[in-house]
């Protein structure tokens, strides 16, 4: 034990350096910076979205669709000016995204059931995707003027039924059932609720097994390439132990990294979104405990076991790995197979339901062992247990069978022989 | 480290070594006596690192054995690992470790407690003579610096074996004799040395013995003055070039 501490420390003293912390430190940073300031200049552009509104009519329908697009939340300004031209300038002084022009007998076009037109021009400072946002407001507007003259040409109609009612004649009371569990929600609120818990888990997975691998892959390459593999193995020391200590310390180094990128990568979500997206959609307390879609203590326990084991599983694999490489410069070659490994069902996981695979692709990405941790969420909420728990025993009994395989590698002459050229060059 | 005095440290017999076609150490026979410093010497791809190699646990026979203290490095490498040490050639340090670090880790791994490896540590820092660059990166090192640094390391725990694979190899002669000192120095304390160099002068210096090895075979062992006289040479390097061509 004191020994794999003494090498733990080892591990995580050369992994460690600051070439590997500065670039770590400030992509989150810059992540999280990026995600603050576009959040910020979104929330000033949201609340500056102005509409000039050039009144030619000067009608009471005018004035009505105004004090109208007022109440609806929209910020109005009206122009003083007469000529299109200068209501234009008047416009864009008033920093307007928008210019709306009610022509002259409008009101008298609506009152005989003509077709009016009403003439916008939209200002644009900049291509930004913040700018695009005034073109929103401005149909925005556009709709609302329309929704307030077609309820006055239903109500004239008849006066006697609600205009909304004649539009949407029809309601829907909504219920959710998942398995023998019911509730009256909205579907696609539950849909969005059960993604938003488990859209960052693959994420996190992806992330982690990429880093990990590639620590553990550079730990044996470099030992190999700077010549002091041979004085490590010559030691009294378990070669086991030198095994352990690799994945441990690049393990640690892995989490580590993924935990400051995910803190850096929640922080520029939040600032993209201001953090609205599932705390406004989101079903109600009750709804969530009726049809079970949050997961429970041991759901979350199944859910780390299967993580914890993938990554161990790509310790493993990149341990056997990096074996082959010969120096650090190879390893990214040498750690494809297990790249692939991981993206086929990362893909396939965002793209299709893994369960419902033709049989051959199933049993496929059931033999890949990082396959369980992207089924793991979705079918622990489906209360799929048998499916998670045979495929935690199964990258248990497959991270045991690659230690053990590495500790045979460690022990016999391959670790010094086996290699793969990359280059042509015979050394 | 133990030290089993009844039993030779080192006992090589009928050793053979083949990388697939390559016939890398063939029928090699040998034995090295307790506090002896022992040279196998022969040009570059004679077989010397693969011995030494096989001796350090670190591959494994085709066939023949090898004993390290009475223990079979094929059956018991463990148990070997912990009366032998072994430098190899070109070998290096962690570059983002300082020298401090590396000898406390290497003391570390080659101790039972942390009393034991700070003694370890004591006699490391004091052989390898680096003063205050121990606490630079080994990464900074010059070529000699990393040498003795290594050699320290190799040597702190007073092994019953040390095996040295081309210990001053591309080193200035300033720094050579300084290494070679540093052993004559460690065998005169009781610490059985084998060694390979292709640097024969160096040998006559260092070695109580000698073999001499070409293409995987031993041609002759003795010591440099009953070699020279068998072979009827003034140096051993006539006597390995009259050696090999004879055979």
């Amino acid at each position: 034990m004191r020994k794999l501490i003494i090498l733990i420390k080892k591990e995580l003293k050369e992994l460690l350096t600051l070439q590997m912390l500065l670039p770590l430190i400030l992509s989150v940073i810059a992540f999280a910076a990026i995600g603050d300031i576009v959040g910020r200049e979104t929330k000033k552009t949201d609340a500056k979205q102005v509409i000039a509104i050039a009144d030619q009519d000067q009608s009471s329908l005018s004035g009505n669709i105004i004090n109208v697009l007022s109440q609806s939340g929209f910020s109005v300004n009206k122009i003083t000016e007469s000529t299109v031209e200068s209501s234009i300038e008047q416009a864009k002084r008033s920093e307007a995204v928008a210019l709306l022009v009610i022509p002259e007998n409008f009101e008298a076009g609506i009152t005989n059931h003509q077709p009016v037109q009403i003439e916008t021009y939209s200002i644009v400072n900049n291509f930004s995707i913040s700018s695009t946002k005034g073109y929103i407001t401005l149909q925005g507007s556009v709709a609302t003027i329309n929704e307030y003259i077609s309820n006055l040409y239903l109500a004239g109609a008849n006066a006697s039924i609600d205009p909304s009612l004649i539009k949407q004649p029809v309601t829907t009371t909504d219920f959710v059932v998942i398995k023998d569990r019911m509730a009256e929600a909205n579907p696609a609120q539950v849909m969005n609720f059960v993604a938003s818990q488990t859209t960052f888990i693959p994420i996190i997975l992806f992330l982690v097994i990429v880093m990990a691998s590639q620590m553990i892959a550079i730990a044996v390459a470099t030992e190999k390439e700077n010549k002091t593999l041979e004085t490590l193995l010559s030691a009294p020391v378990n070669r086991r132990t030198v095994v352990w200590a690799k994945m441990i310390g690049a393990g640690i180094v892995a989490l580590l990294s993924a935990a400051v990128y995910m803190i850096g990568f929640s922080r520029y979500i939040n600032g993209m979104t201001g953090g609205s997206i599932t705390s406004g959609a989101a079903p109600s307390q009750e709804v969530i405990e009726k049809l079970g879609i949050s997961l429970s203590l041991q759901g979350y326990v199944l859910l780390g076991a299967v993580l914890f084991l993938g990554i161990l599983c790509a310790l493993a694999i990149s341990i056997v790995l990096g074996v082959f490489a010969q120096d650090s410069k190879s390893v990214p070659g040498v750690i494809t197979p297990l790249m692939v490994m991981v993206l086929i069902p990362y893909i396939l996981s965002m793209l299709l339901d893994l369960t419902t695979l033709s049989p051959v692709l199933k049993y496929i990405v059931y033999a890949i062992p990082f396959s369980y941790p992207f089924l793991a969420a979705p079918s622990i909420l489906m209360e799929n247990y048998n499916l998670i728990i045979f495929g935690a025993i199964y990258q248990f009994i497959f991270f045991v069978s690659f230690v053990i395989f590495a500790g045979k590698i460690f022990s016999t002459d391959y670790i010094f022989t086996m290699k793969l050229n990359f280059s042509k060059k015979n050394t | 480290m133990t030290h089993h005095s009844a039993v030779k440290p080192l006992e090589v017999v009928n050793l053979t070594k083949n990388f697939g076609k390559v016939l890398a150490v063939n029928q090699v026979s040998f034995s090295v006596n307790p506090g002896e410093i022992f040279a196998l010497i022969g040009p570059n791809g004679a077989g010397k690192s693969t011995t030494l190699r096989i001796i350090a646990t670190l591959l494994t026979p085709t066939s023949g054995s090898v004993n390290v203290c009475g223990m079979s490095v094929t059956e018991d490498p463990q148990a070997v690992r912990q009366s032998i040490s072994y430098l190899p050639e070109e070998a290096g340090g962690y570059k983002n470790l300082s020298g401090k670090d590396y000898l406390h880790f290497m003391a570390g791994l080659y101790s039972n407690s942390y009393q034991e490896a700070n003694t370890f540590f004591n006699s490391a820092k004091e052989i390898c003579g680096l003063g205050d660059r121990l606490n630079d990166k080994t990464g900074t090192y010059s070529k000699g610096m990393m040498r003795k640094l290594l050699l320290a390391r190799a040597v702190m725990a007073k092994p019953t074996l040390a095996i040295l694979d081309e210990p001053t190899s591309g080193l200035d002669v300033i720094n050579a004799l300084e290494i070679r000192k540093a052993i004559k120095q460690l065998s005169k304390e009781g610490m059985t040395v084998l060694l390979s160099s292709h640097n024969m002068l160096e040998i006559e210096f260092l070695s109580d013995r000698v073999g001499i090895i070409d293409r995987g075979k031993i041609y002759g062992i003795g010591t440099p003055k009953e070699l020279k006289q068998q072979y009827n040479a003034d140096n051993l390097e006539e006597v390995f070039s009259k050696a090999v061509s004879n055979k």
